[in-house]
């Protein structure tokens, strides 16, 4: 971890963040506002009236939140609601949508000199302190939250995320890495919080979709070779509707989440109606995707000449058999494939229409959307979507009851390629053409054109949400709740093979076949839940208890059909010759009880205990409950004495620390039971049974330690912040596959070893709100994330590491132990290695002793809003410092083969004595341990550090002269752009995903216009 | 008042959280408890077992008692270089590499979770139930046996529980006959007399399943091996007297499919040949040694049938059929009805019965085409004994190297037959070594004598 780095980065930004100034035009909104109750407490009525509202409240810690009062407000301006409930003990200005409040002095005291004139008031308190976000089962600030959690909001979640919801969290939140597995909507998405907190079981965080647990994988993707295993179920959630993601990360955030919450939890949660006029709003955009980078490879000259080398070099003569390129093939033909397959533009259009407002007693937002987008392979694959949301609110008279209701459902249709057209971008150079004079397409070679034709893949997706939530207030302070969610993901695709894949001349011997696949994904949850709320003096106590019945079940069916004899009855399965088929499920069901208790004392020491108790059906009958807890302090030091006179540039100081224990259950269903699968043949005609696995009775959750420590620290009225905060992970209880005795009558059981895992880390975000002139606003976000990683035990050196990379204590888990390169030898051209003496040795003599880990050493982001006048710009830039995949090699075909190449294999060895980097071109086996070895070595991973443009948009609002004129109540223009640009020495497709095959991260442009009636 | 009713839901929700949490079984595969609560499932378990003992493992074939013993034994001229089996025919076994036993306690688990599942079963047809549960007793007996006589003390596995099966000692060698014993004589009551078809109840010709002839002669030859001569003449007697079912086979037809010898056989499973004829046939693994072949005497019809090839490259021709296509016409046979007139043989020596073992070595010896034994000394009949046994029941289940074991003879023969197989002999390896992973993973266990890991 570089210090001096770090040093650096904070340095910078605190000069970037020097000036400031801010103006605001107070326009009151003469909204009407309805609250009853006793002894409601400030804090309360904020909430409401935030609810009711677009505006949010900001205010410092000298503002009473824990003042309670009676109220019986029914439609009454919100004027007079503030002027009522802050009396004249404070003061207020609204600030856009802000209110800022601030206490007047208790006694008139002269002016001073240099306090700022009316119109550019100062902000007492920094808004990004007091925004609400949102927790486990509640909400709070970031002001006087004890936890670590990091909030997302705002319109540039959809702008960020195209189709993948959790394409918004890139470079935006500090400790979680999102990387894409590839540019097509539906790939897997690899979610990682704080590092890899198992050996061999899931890492990824659990997902709340408006307090319904959402499974982010819709696994065996529908059969799609292109989304794959482990297709992203993001894909299918419209980020349109989502207004925050909360990002809980430590002990404190995460521990009333039991055994799912070790690798941390992100709340997602879905827009919902406010009171107020009948607002119409619609978004319509339009945009084109297109690869961003692309490689360089040897052109045909270059490639026929490499051929021709290795030929040479083997001493072989080129046949018709071994060198149809050379001497069948048009020798003078260029192709470029990289632009032939993923050189076209895709082409988006997305419209989002909404209808919100309501009364005080009634709040609705209803809304539809509707995205196309093509891609930029050839053909017409597409992805169309489109769904609604709908969300209410109703109150009771008394306002002591109330019922929401959030739904939402989504239909998805894509049709896909059966393979990734990238795939094939390294075809020799002079390949026969495509399609023959008369239009037909070439069958004489394996023309991936044929891929037009089949297979072709095409699915269907729905996915629903519903949650209704009811809620009654029953004392003053005591509020019981339940809340009842609902998800139904499912799919069915078609895989359809054609006889039109093969030469019309052997058609009649060949037969088509189609497969099918179904999946079905069910959650469900209801959580009972009761708060209590008590201000007493100097002391606010809020104590919640509840309960969770969750259930998930998975069913999949796939059928194969095969020998249809004629395409036109491809899709009907009724004409195949033979079907199979299987059916696969799953099913989890998790029941819990819950407590927390949070002590605010003069809103200076804050004190709170979470513990959860759950039971899992994934855990053997012996450890199927367990208790998790955690405790979380803070100490607000700005609010103490001797911080006062500091107010003007440390004005606001916390610390805060939190420690405890939480599970990790994503280790698959059914495991612990012992299980009979079917042999192979049949015995007296029938097929009987074999154990598949051993009963494990105390097969349980891994267990993760969590301990952190932070400091919250606001300078200059809090228009910088800095957040730090330090992590230590300890995981342990790790579930491993290890052998047993022969007399166990297994070989191995999957069982909880005592391995310990350390994750540790530090993060830093530095933000400044507000830096603004009365033309001119800048605020800016910068955060980064050191993490390390090692396994700290394994105690039983007998039991072999199953996992394909081999762990080694003491190390990170991602760290391998790979040969070291020593270039190629000056006389044979084959690559060379080191052995134990550092002498340069042939692979088979290699010593695998070099450390090479890929794990990020550093990631981060940072995002900057410009406003000029009218003008709107945010740039959002994320960086990653790693290793990465050496893709200038390919494991199946080496230089020489028939396959383009990258162009730097140009600097290759020619001849006894060259000294060269790569080894000589060859199109026999020969030098094939060698170049497997080198993709092994140090050679084969190389720096994939990369700093990205990931999000740009620019943004223009109509003045308020043209919207009285078009009769809107906003309007705004935007052009928008995804991954413009990447600075990288990465010699691959792309640096984040790292791979040959798979189509990179496209780039993104589209422009737009918001408005609302 | 509702504090009260929280604490009461909470109560509620707590008792029946157990219920909560049952997802029911997994219908990708059969879970341990779900395969017990149908009869067709339940004889699933032991079908799946022969299927997979029928499939390789170490029943028959390169990996099969009958092979390796053999080679252990003085029975064959090794003719291959595979290293198991070189290690075996040197009498060097490797303890990285040690046959039989992973595979024979696989078995045993099967049996025992089947054991297991049995007793708590309910919902089970109880003819069916019982019939299972005599197959399993049978077939853990059966594993025990060749167990407990290459290795010595074992480990006795009888419960499901890997905690405590990982960590066993070995137990003495008389107490896991013991369990042997008890399981036979269980299996004895238990098992039906008819042979079944798969689903337990049907009566069938084929002789693939175990039945209560299968578990008495099994016991006939415990008993013969713990030196119980009157039980081991009881226990004979009771198969050698049923008639309806068994008689001695033209030599020809000892192994065809329907051969009235046999006693339980194994079907091949997805071929139509058995592996032994693929490995002594095809594969020319071995051929037998000379000292053998210099026990037949002269006219014995065994000599004709039962041995392959010319002149005196002569393999084992028990089992002839490796013709890959129609209906196998051959069994695996695992017992036979020869053994328990030579078992009769010797134990009615041992008790004195001279002309009754006179009688039972006879009717061998008839159907190999060989005159009457006349003479009746003691010790030459049990010579005369020893030799028929050797011949009848070559390249057989071990049979050879079992007998000079429990003879203890073994130390004489085979200094005498490793000059033959470019070996050394020494007195230990007459036990086979523990496999060294096992003593790696479970500390309880110790190394046989004269092993060194």
């Amino acid at each position: 971890m570089g210090m001096p780095e770090r040093t650096k980065c904070c340095t910078l930004f605190l000069l970037l963040y020097t000036c400031c100034l801010l103006q605001v035009h107070g326009q009151q909104g003469r909204i009407s506002i309805s609250i009853s109750g006793r002894r409601l407490s400030l804090q309360h009525l904020f909430t409401k009236i935030q609810e009711q509202t677009d505006y949010y409240f900001s205010y410092g810690a000298d503002v009473n939140v824990a003042r309670t009062m009676d109220v019986d407000f029914k439609q009454t301006r919100l004027s007079t609601v503030l002027k009522t409930i802050l009396g004249n003990d404070y003061s207020w200005e609204f600030d856009g949508r802000s209110i800022n409040i601030r206490k007047l002095p208790s006694t008139p005291i002269p002016v001073p000199a240099h306090k700022p004139a009316r119109d550019t008031p100062q902000l007492i308190q920094g808004k990004a302190l007091d925004e609400t976000v949102i927790i486990a089962y509640g909400t709070t600030t970031q002001r006087f939250s004890t936890g670590n959690v990091t909030a997302i909001k705002g319109e540039s979640i959809a702008g960020q995320s195209g189709t993948n919801l959790l394409l918004a969290l890139q470079g935006r939140v500090p400790g979680l890495l999102v990387t894409q597995t590839g540019g097509i909507g539906g790939m897997a998405m690899k979610v990682q919080l704080r590092g890899q907190n198992s050996l061999e079981n899931g890492t990824q965080p659990l997902f709340i979709i408006d307090g319904i647990p959402y499974n982010p994988t819709l696994s065996g993707g529908l059969g799609s070779q292109i989304w794959g295993e482990k297709a992203s179920a993001f894909n299918f959630i419209n980020p349109e509707d989502v207004e925050s993601i909360d990002v809980l990360k430590d002990a404190d955030a995460t521990a009333i989440y039991g055994s799912r919450g070790a690798n941390g939890v992100i709340l997602i949660n879905t827009r919902k109606g406010k009171a107020g006029k009948t607002q119409l709003r619609f978004n319509i955009a339009t945009g084109v995707t297109y690869t961003g980078h692309s490689v360089q490879l040897l052109n045909t000259p270059q490639y026929l000449a490499m051929r021709n080398e290795a030929f040479r070099n083997d001493g072989i003569k080129p046949t018709d058999r071994n060198a149809p390129d050379l001497l069948k093939w048009d020798t003078t033909r260029y192709t470029d494939w990289q632009k032939e397959l993923i050189g076209g533009t895709g082409r988006t259009i997305s419209t989002q229409a909404s209808i919100s407002g309501g009364s005080t007693n009634y709040q609705y937002l209803l809304s539809g959307h509707y995205r196309r987008e093509s891609m930029v392979f050839p053909g017409a694959f597409a992805d169309t979507r489109g769904g609604f949301h709908l969300s209410t609110n109703t109150n009771s008279n008394n306002q002591r009851f109330s019922v929401t209701f959030i739904g939402s459902f989504l239909a998805d249709k894509t049709t896909l390629p059966g393979f990734d057209f990238t795939s094939r971008i390294m075809l020799p150079p002079n390949t026969p053409p495509a399609y023959l004079e008369d239009g037909s397409l070439n069958y004489s070679w394996l023309n991936p054109y044929i891929g037009l034709v089949g297979p072709l893949f095409n699915a269907d997706v729905k996915n629903l949400l519903a949650n209704i939530g009811l809620q009654y207030r029953l004392l003053p302070g005591l509020v019981l709740k339940t809340n009842v969610g609902y998800n139904w993901l499912t799919g069915r695709s078609a895989s359809l093979t054609p006889l039109a894949i093969y030469a019309p001349a052997i058609r009649n011997t060949r037969r088509g076949s189609a497969q099918h696949f179904h999946y079905e994904g069910i959650s469900r949850i209801i959580e009972p839940q009761a708060t209590y709320t008590l201000d007493k003096f100097d002391w606010h106590l809020q104590i919640l208890a509840g309960g969770t019945l969750q259930g998930y079940n998975e069913n999949r069916d796939a059928l194969y059909a095969d020998g249809f004899k004629d395409d036109a009855l491809l899709s009907n399965i009724y004409y195949a010759d033979t079907v199979y088929g299987k059916t696969e499920t799953a099913a989890y069901r998790y029941v819990a009880l819950f407590g927390r208790m949070g002590i605010n004392y003069k809103n200076r020491y804050l004190l709170n205990l979470s513990v959860r108790r759950d039971g899992s059906s994934r855990f053997g009958p012996r450890k199927q409950f367990a208790s998790f807890g955690a405790i979380g302090a803070a100490w607000i030091f700005t609010e103490e004495h001797f911080a006062k006179h500091l107010q003007d540039i440390l004005s606001f100081g916390k610390l805060r620390a939190s420690y405890g224990t939480t599970g990790n259950d994503q280790i698959g269903d059914y495991q612990y039971l012992g299980q009979y699968k079917k042999v192979d043949g049949n015995y007296q005609n029938v097929t009987g049974l074999r154990p598949a696995s051993l009963f494990n009775a105390d097969f349980a959750w891994e267990l993760t330690r969590k301990s952190e420590l932070g400091l919250d620290l606001g300078f200059l009225h809090d228009k910088l912040l800095l957040y730090a905060s330090y992590y230590l992970y300890r995981s342990s209880n790790q579930l491993v596959s290890y052998p047993l005795p022969d007399i166990t009558g297994s070989g191995s059981i999957i069982g909880n070893l005592p391995a310990v895992i350390r994750n540790n880390g530090l993060e830093l975000v530095l933000s400044a709100q507000h830096i603004r002139n009365r033309n001119f606003e800048w605020a800016s976000s910068f955060n980064i994330t050191f993490g390390h990683n090692q396994l700290l035990r394994y105690p039983d050196p007998t039991i072999p590491m199953q996992s394909s990379t081999g762990f080694v204590e003491g190390q990170a888990l991602s760290q391998l132990y790979v040969a070291t390169a020593m270039g190629v030898d000056p006389a044979t051209g084959a690559y060379q290695f080191a052995d134990a003496n550092h002498h340069p040795v042939p692979a088979d003599k290699a010593v695998e002793s070099k450390p090479m880990d890929m794990a990020p050493v550093c990631y981060g982001g940072w995002r900057n809003n410009f406003q000029w006048r009218r003008f709107g710009l945010e740039i959002l830039l994320q960086f990653t410092k790693q290793k990465g995949l050496n893709t200038i090699f390919d494991p199946n075909y080496m230089p020489g083969y028939v396959q383009n190449q990258y162009a730097v294999v140009l600097s290759r060895w020619q001849q006894p004595g060259d000294i060269a980097t790569y080894q000589r071109y060859t199109q026999t086996g020969s030098l094939r341990n060698g170049y497997r070895k080198a993709i092994e070595s140090d050679l084969g991973y190389v720096d994939a550090s990369f700093i990205r443009c990931r999000y740009v948009e620019a943004s223009w609002s109509f003045p308020v002269k043209l919207l009285q004129r078009l009769h809107l109540q906003e309007g705004k223009c935007y052009l928008q752009g995804q991954n413009l640009l990447t600075w990288t020495h990465y010699t691959g497709l792309d640096p984040e995903t790292q791979s040959k095959t798979t189509l990179p991260p496209l780039r993104m442009v589209s422009c737009g216009l918001k408005i609302a009636l | 008042m509702r504090g009260g009713q929280l604490l009461l839901i909470g109560i509620v929700l707590l008792s029946s959280c157990r219920k909560l949490l049952d997802v029911g079984s997994p219908i990708d595969n059969v879970t341990t408890n779900s395969a017990f609560n149908s009869d067709v499932t339940a004889a699933a378990l032991m079908t799946g077992l022969y299927y997979d003992m029928s499939n390789g493992g170490a029943f028959m074939g390169s990996k099969g008692i009958s092979y390796l013993c053999g080679l252990s034994a003085d029975e064959f001229l090794l003719q291959q270089e595979e290293e198991l089996a070189l290690s075996l025919y040197h009498n060097q076994i490797q303890t990285t590499d040690v046959p039989f036993w992973r595979v024979l306690y696989q078995y045993i688990y099967r049996v025992n979770a089947t054991i297991e599942g049995l007793h708590t079963a309910t919902k089970l047809t109880p003819v069916i139930r019982q019939q299972l549960m005599g197959e399993a007793k049978f077939t853990r007996a059966f594993c025990y046996f060749y167990l407990v006589n290459l290795f010595g003390d074992l480990p006795l596995v009888i419960g499901t529980d890997y905690k405590i099966n990982a960590t066993l000692y070995r137990t003495s060698a008389s107490k896991v006959y013991d369990l042997i014993m008890a399981d036979l004589k269980d299996a004895q009551e238990l098992l039906r007399t008819d042979y079944l078809q798969a689903d337990m109840v049907s009566v069938t010709s084929d002789r693939v399943r175990p039945n209560k002839w299968a578990a008495v002669a099994l016991l006939a030859r415990v008993q013969l091996y713990l030196d119980n001569w009157q039980d081991a003449i009881n226990a004979s007697t009771i198969v050698l007297d049923n008639h309806d079912l068994y008689d001695t086979s033209n030599i020809s037809q000892v192994f065809q499919k329907d051969s009235r010898e046999a006693i339980w056989q194994l079907q091949p499973v997805d071929k139509t040949f058995t592996d032994d004829a693929v490995l002594f046939i095809q594969q020319r693994s071995v051929h037998i040694s000379d000292d053998l072949l210099l026990s037949f005497e002269k006219g014995d019809l065994r000599r004709q049938d039962w041995l392959g090839g010319i002149n005196s490259d002569l393999y084992p021709y028990k089992y002839k059929n490796i013709d890959g296509t129609g209906v196998s016409s051959e069994n695996l046979v695992m017992l036979r009805l020869a053994e328990q007139y030579l078992i009769r043989a010797e134990a009615r020596l041992q008790t004195g019965d001279i002309d009754g073992a006179k009688a039972d070595l006879n009717v061998i010896r008839a159907r190999a085409g060989l005159r009457d034994i006349t003479f009746t000394v003691p010790d030459q009949l049990m010579q005369a004994i020893q030799q028929e046994r050797r011949i009848e029941l070559f390249a057989e289940w071990g049979h050879r190297w079992l007998d000079l074991k429990r003879t203890h003879h073994v130390n004489a023969v085979m200094e005498g037959a490793v000059g033959t197989k470019e070996g050394n002999w020494a007195s230990y390896a007459q036990w086979y070594p523990i496999p060294q992973s096992e003593i790696i993973l479970n500390q309880h266990l110790f190394q046989n004598e004269g092993y060194h890991d």
